[in-house]
Order: C-alpha cells, then structure tokens, then sequence
C-alpha cells in the first residue's frame, strides 16, 4: 500500500488537551513531539507518547512504527 | 478520513481565535463558540443548519473535555520551517512508490506463496513429457535400425550355410592374394636394393644402446621398473667444464629429480620439526626407502652435527646413488627389497636357540659332588665367627657407653631407645666380612649381636636404674666427648610424657587466669558485692587447686560446707533464688516494717479536664506527686534482679517462645489448631519422660521390665525367639502411655517381657 504524503495524528491527553497533527510518514517521533509541543506549550523533551504500554522512542520514523494516518496516540509527560 | 475540508473550515475559524489568544493551552472561552453558534445560526434560519455545524462542533468539543487544537498546513508548514523541518507533502494523488525510495512500506512486496500444489501440478507434467519424448526417441531408434532380416531381405543374399560358407571361402582367398603380392613386392625390392639402403638409412641414424656406453645416470638404478619407459635428458652443464670423472656427462630424469630433492627437504625437516615429521618422514614418497644408512632399512636416528647433513652429504648421496651405463643391455641390479635386507641383518646377529642338546631332569638330592661343594663352604663359615668372636676385652669400652647413655636419660621417663654397641655398628660387622657373599650369614650374625647386646644390657640396667641417673650426669657427659661413635643421643621424647608435661602447664596457665580474674573482679565491685564475690572467688580458688590435676575432683575432699554448696549450686541441685539478700527496699528485718511514704493524688473520678486536662510529664503514665518529686532514699543503691518468669496453666515455666504464644492465645482468644497442640503435648509428655527418666535405666524401662518378667517366670533368662517366645505373650499391660509414645519396633521385641 502507497504511503499517502500527509497524515493526521490525534494526540491525547487524558487531561484535556487533544491535539490534530499533521505530519509527514518520514517524520521522526521526536520531530512530532516537536510539533506537539508547539501546539500545547510544553517542551518537547517532557513530552512521551505511547500506545497503552509501547513507549515510542524519538529516533524511529512514523512509518517505521506503522503510524497510519487517523491514529490517536497517548500524551503523557514525563 | 473525512476531516480534510471540514476541518480546515474549522481550523479557519479557529485560526482567528488563535492569533488572538496567547500560547497557553487555555480552554476557549465560551463567547467565540457561541458567537460561531451565532454566525452559524445567522447565516441559516433553519434549525437543521444550525443543527448540523453545531453538531459537528459539539462532536468535537464531546469527544473531549477540551478543544481539539488543530493547525491548518499552511501554519504547519510554517510551524515546521521555524523547527527546521521538511514541509508536509501534500500530494492529492497517492503518490507512487518509486517516489519515495528506503520507506517501510515500499521495500517489502510480499511474494505470493509458492502454491504446492500448482508445483506438484507441473513436476507431474514435466514427467509426463519427458517420458514421452523418450518413448519417441527410443521408437525413432528403432525404426531407423536394421534388423538381421531387413538387411538380408534388403541386399538379397542367401541365407543359406552355403552362401555363408563361400563368403567365408572368398575372405582366405583374398588373404592368399595380399600375401602373394607382398612377397613379389619384397622380391622387387629386394632387386633394386631398395630396402637395404633404408635399413642403412635407419641403423646409421640410430643410437644403440652402446653409444650410451659410458654415461652417468643421477639416479639410483632401484628406480628404474622394467618395462617402464623413462625419459632422461642430460643435466646442465657448463660450456667449458671438463669431461672428468666429477663432471662427465649425466643423465637426468626431471620428474626424478624433484622427488629426489623434495624427499631431501622433507628428511631435512623432519631432523629440525617434530619427532611426528620424523616418523611420518618415511611415508612421504621415496624418503625412507631412499635411505641407505640404516642398514634395517629404517631411517637413521640423529647423527652428530646432524644439521649440516644436508650439506655434507647432498653430493656424497647423490653421487652413491649414481651407476654408469655400460654397453649394452644394463640390467638393472637385482635390488634387494628393505624387508630381504632386514632379515639378513637380524640373521646375522641372530642366536641358535638350540641349547643343551640332552635335557635332564633335576635331582631333589644333593648328589656326592655336591655334597662335597657344600661341604666347602660349610668351612668357610667358620672362618666369620672365629675372627669376630666376643671377649672380655671387647666388653670393657661397652660397658662406659651404657653408663654415659643412661646418664643422658631424664628422669622417670620410658626408655624406648634401642641400645646400641659403640664398639660394632651393623655398617662395621658388614664391612668386615667381604670374603663371604651370603646375606643369609650375615643377617643371622646381625641378629646373633643384636640379641647378646640386649642381654648384656638388660642385665645391667636394672639395679643401676635410680643412683646412677643424678650422680654420673656430669662425668659421663665428659667421657662421651672422648668419642665413641654412638647412633643415639640424650633427650629422649616419649608421648606419654610430652602429653603429662603439657597437662601440668595447662593446669597451672588455668589457675593464673583464674585469680587474675578474681582480682580483676575485686578491684571493681562495690563493697556490698565484693564480699560476695569474695566469697566466689575463694570456692574458685579451690576449683584452681584442684584443676591442677586437670580434673575435677570432688569439692567434698577440699574446702569445708561452702565448697559442697558451691558444688551443689554449680551442678543445679540448689535453687539460687534466695541466694542473695535485697539490699532494696527493706522487705525483710526492721526497715521492712517502717512506714513507706507513698504519694497520692487526689483525683476526682467525674473531672474530666483534671483526668485528661494536665498532662505533665510526671503525671504521664505514673501518677507522681504534686511538687518536686525525689528519689526514694531507701532505694539509692537498689539495682532490682528483674526475673520474669511465666508459668503456663499447668504449672510449667515457660520459655520465652512459649510465654509469647501462650500471650497471643490469652490476646486474640484463640489457641492453636489440633496438630499444633498435639505437638505440644506431645513435646510437654516427652519432656516429661525426660525428667523421670532414670539413669540407670533406660527411657522405656526395660530393664526393670526385665527384671519384672524374670520374678514372674521364676527364671534366669527370656525367650526372644521362637516357640517358646509366643507362649509368654502380654497378659495385660500396666503402663500405657509410655507404650503409645514410642518406636514401634522397640515395642514388638520387647512384648515378651510384658
């Protein structure tokens, strides 16, 4: 299946904050939180995304973690 | 996902909101939404378009407690330049995968699985051609052949045998014919002289073997096989060497000569590497037939300055090995094989096994020749005795030796020493027989002196034993320097008395430490207490006196009443309880009976806040009295010996463990479940049985079972075993429970006493 140019994330936090990125498949997990923290105001380093226990690390491409596009990832802070 | 328009619609809207707000992550306060409900509800008059955007809104809003924040690509795009990142790609088609090459999802496409039934389908088919294609083949063959009878039909012969027969007649005759003119032929030949010019022609230009004559061939002549052609070229030789007998013309065959020279190396190698090259040396190729300098056929062991051998000896070998072609045929030597070669040697060094011609057999009896010898020798033997016979002069020297032995001795201690003669060591009475070569003589002559000098000795000793020891101490020492050589010296150290010595050092180490610590104990203790403990210390002074011995002896032979009680209380016949006197508190004699000042507050039951209210720390927990509290006078010096002791229902003193449970139990209302109490009754009876257990019998009182059974018989003895045995079976049993308690097996041989 061909890889659409652009993909929309839900990113929630439980506390109210639910953030719709748009990203790029190529882009990385930390460039995400990047744009995550531009958009909620904290720093990207305290930033964890997860899915239930899978902890996504900042180096591995969204692609690469098979992050399609319309999924709803956890925002946690670390 | 459908919120590509719908939510850029939104994200408009929501682009005002933004820029007007600050960077906080403050929920949107209800004016805007309601305005956007506002506009949304002015721009359509019917409720069911301002249902819709208002549903749609609150879909959003209900799907969490907060907003969803969501920025357009445009301030994405922006938003991710300012981070240093790549644009969104925004393509409306699905771009291509080519495109983007090294993404996860583009370098994998899955081959379909190798379907086996589709691969046996076409292995079965292949078969099924193949097999077809021969069987074509093979037709093919067939018809293209010939059998007998097409060719015969073909060519229209005869098949008769007399057909056959004038084939074959026609064959000789053709043969007759070649022959004839062969032989005309030659006869023409022969006429012109043509043939012996040829023959000339080829005898002049051959070589014969005698033109060989002469030539050295490098290599040994063993090498050559018959009927092995072998190809030799000349070795290379320099233009003006001469043709002498070192450097005449040689003959060379290559192949021969590289193993040759690789034999050599390998021999080389194996002289300088491991005794595993050596070995395995002879079954590289020629290397150890080759070998000419065992004459066992065998390679040679390591020689002197056996590593230039293979310099010295390379031309020495080669030159050996070398043999000169004479005229004619050479006939190769008859070479003797290595194996022919071994056996010629170890026949040479062989011995005729042959021995005695006549074999008789041995005669358990001397016969009278040998009597005669033995006879001789019987002479012989007197001659050892006669130079070496003891006299009294001989005794003199030993007699100051044994008394200068004894000096040296300690006293009252075990002589173990073997005694020794000064004048004759075994070495010397060895030394001085050389003539006779039998050790039976002389071991029987080493026992012979031995046993006199024990007599001799013995006799002596005795009497000598108590006087001797003191006096002659010094004396003999002198006379022992004049030097007699004796084996032993003067300190004799026996077990025994090592082991009696260091019990007297032990005991008297022991009484050390025993008044080091009584005094010790003195120079602290109050005065009170250093009376008793002098007390203490004086029954442990009489403990010391008697640890001299290293044994406990009984108190009741030293030492008057206190000793004994002492001992008693030491043993735990006495019960120390009313040992010491309370210096406390006055409970006994005249102090005992004064008035006791005792503080008492007056409380009042119903006053709350006097209860609980004042809470001083003298108050707190013990009820103190009003104003300044003192020590009790009487009690300066008490220092209380607090013995906690619990008893448990049945009287029992409890230990710590057991005090604790029996607490729990009185605590939570429960005891133990049924197991556990058995096991504690269990070990209460045991403990019991313990106590009651007497010495002098064992725990289930056999004996005095015994000695009940044997009244009751009237008989010296019981049966164990047999008839007699189940006749005295158990009438009935007094006691019980000891039964219960104990080893089955000890209850089952021990029924006949009952």
């Amino acid at each position: 299946q061909p890889q659409p140019a652009m993909i929309e994330i839900t990113v929630n936090d439980r506390l109210g904050k639910k953030v719709r990125i748009k990203c790029n498949p190529s882009d990385t997990i930390g460039d995400l939180k990047k744009l995550i923290a531009a958009q909620t105001g904290t720093r990207w380093d305290k930033i964890v995304l997860k899915k239930w226990y899978t902890i996504f690390k900042d180096h591995i491409s969204l692609e690469d973690y098979e992050i399609h596009d319309g999924m709803n990832l956890e925002l946690y802070y670390q | 996902m459908g919120t590509g328009d719908t939510s850029s619609k939104k994200s408009e809207k929501r682009k005002r909101r933004r820029r007007s707000r600050s960077a906080s992550p403050a929920p949107p306060p209800p004016a805007p939404s309601s305005s956007s409900q506002a506009q949304a509800s002015s721009s359509s008059s019917s409720r069911r378009q301002q249902k819709q955007p208002q549903h749609q809104q609150d879909e959003e809003e209900q799907q969490s407690s907060g907003d969803v924040i969501s920025l357009s690509i445009e301030e994405t795009n922006k938003l991710r330049a300012k981070l240093g990142l790549k644009p969104l790609e925004v393509n409306s088609s699905a771009s291509d995968p080519k495109a983007k090459p090294g993404s996860s999802s583009t370098n994998f496409l899955h081959a379909p699985a190798k379907s086996l039934t589709q691969a046996k389908h076409s292995a079965k088919v292949q078969e099924r051609t193949l097999i077809g294609w021969q069987k074509r083949e093979m037709r093919e063959k067939l018809t293209r052949l010939r059998g007998l009878g097409d060719d015969s039909d073909e060519e229209d012969k005869d098949l008769s045998a007399a057909a056959w027969i004038e084939r074959s007649r026609n064959l000789e005759a053709e043969r007759r014919l070649a022959e004839q003119r062969a032989k005309e032929l030659a006869e023409l030949d022969a006429e012109f002289d043509v043939s012996r010019l040829v023959e000339a022609d080829v005898a002049s230009s051959a070589y014969s073997s005698n033109d060989l004559a002469g030539l050295r061939v490098a290599h040994s002549a063993k090498k050559f096989k018959e009927g092995q052609t072998t190809v030799l070229v000349l070795q290379d030789r320099g233009v003006l060497d001469s043709n002498d007998d070192d450097a005449a013309e040689t003959l060379i065959n290559v192949n021969m000569v590289d193993d040759e020279r690789h034999a050599e190396n390998v021999r080389n190698r194996a002289q300088v590497g491991s005794a595993w090259h050596a070995a395995n040396a002879g079954l590289e190729g020629e290397a150890g037939l080759d070998d000419e300098d065992d004459e066992l056929g065998g390679a040679a062991g390591p020689s002197v300055l056996a590593k230039y051998d293979s310099v010295i000896a390379a031309d020495s070998a080669s030159r050996k090995r070398a043999f000169v072609l004479a005229g004619g045929e050479t006939e190769a030597p008859a070479a003797k094989s290595a194996a022919a070669l071994a056996r010629d040697a170890v026949a040479a060094a062989s011995v005729s096994l042959d021995g005695p011609s006549e074999l008789k057999l041995a005669a358990d009896y001397l016969s009278a020749a040998e009597v005669a010898e033995a006879a001789k020798f019987k002479r012989r033997k007197r001659k050892v005795p006669k130079s070496r016979m003891l006299k009294a002069d001989d005794l003199l020297p030993l007699v100051d030796d044994e008394e200068a032995s004894k000096g040296r001795q300690e006293e009252g201690e075990l002589v173990d020493e073997a005694p020794t003669m000064p004048g004759l060591t075994d070495a010397e009475i060895i030394e001085q027989t050389p003539s006779v070569a039998d050790e039976a003589l002389e071991d029987l002559q080493l026992l012979l002196e031995r046993a006199r000098r024990v007599q001799q000795q013995d006799g002596r000793r005795r009497p000598r034993q108590l006087p001797v020891v003191n006096r002659r101490d010094k004396q003999d020492q002198e006379e022992d320097s004049s030097g007699l050589p004796s084996a032993s010296s003067g300190m004799v150290f026996d077990t025994t008395a090592e082991f009696c010595r260091s019990l007297g050092d032990a005991s008297k180490a022991a009484t050390a430490v025993a008044v080091a610590q009584a005094e010790a104990r003195a120079a602290v203790a109050d005065a009170a207490e250093a009376a008793s403990f002098e007390a203490s210390a004086a029954a442990a002074d009489v403990d010391a006196g008697d640890d001299e011995d290293g044994l406990e002896d009984d108190y009741s032979i030293y030492g008057g009443i206190g000793a004994a009680l002492e001992l008693a209380r030491r043993k735990g016949y006495l019960e120390s309880s009313g040992g010491r006197r309370d210096a406390a508190a006055g409970s006994s004699g005249v102090s005992g009976l004064r008035a006791k000042k005792v503080f008492q507050e007056d409380l009042r039951h119903d006053d709350i806040d006097a209860k609980f209210g004042r809470r001083d720390r003298l108050s707190f927990g013990g009820g103190g009295g009003g104003g300044g509290v003192q020590e009790f006078k009487e009690l300066r010096n008490y220092k209380p010996d607090v013995k906690l002791e619990y008893t448990d229902d049945d009287g029992r003193v409890l230990n710590q463990k057991d005090a604790f449970d029996y607490l729990s139990h009185r605590f939570h209302g429960k005891g133990s479940g049924k197991k556990k109490t058995e096991k504690r009754l269990k070990k209460i009876k045991e403990e019991e049985l313990l106590k009651s257990m007497g010495s002098s019998d064992t725990p289930l009182g056999t004996a005095e079972k015994l000695h009940a059974k044997l009244e009751r018989q009237g008989t010296a003895y019981v049966c164990l075993s047999g008839r007699a045995a189940a006749a005295s079976l158990p009438s009935e049993t007094r006691s019980t429970n000891l039964q219960s308690t104990f080893d089955l097996r000890f209850e089952i041989r021990l029924r006949c006493l009952y």
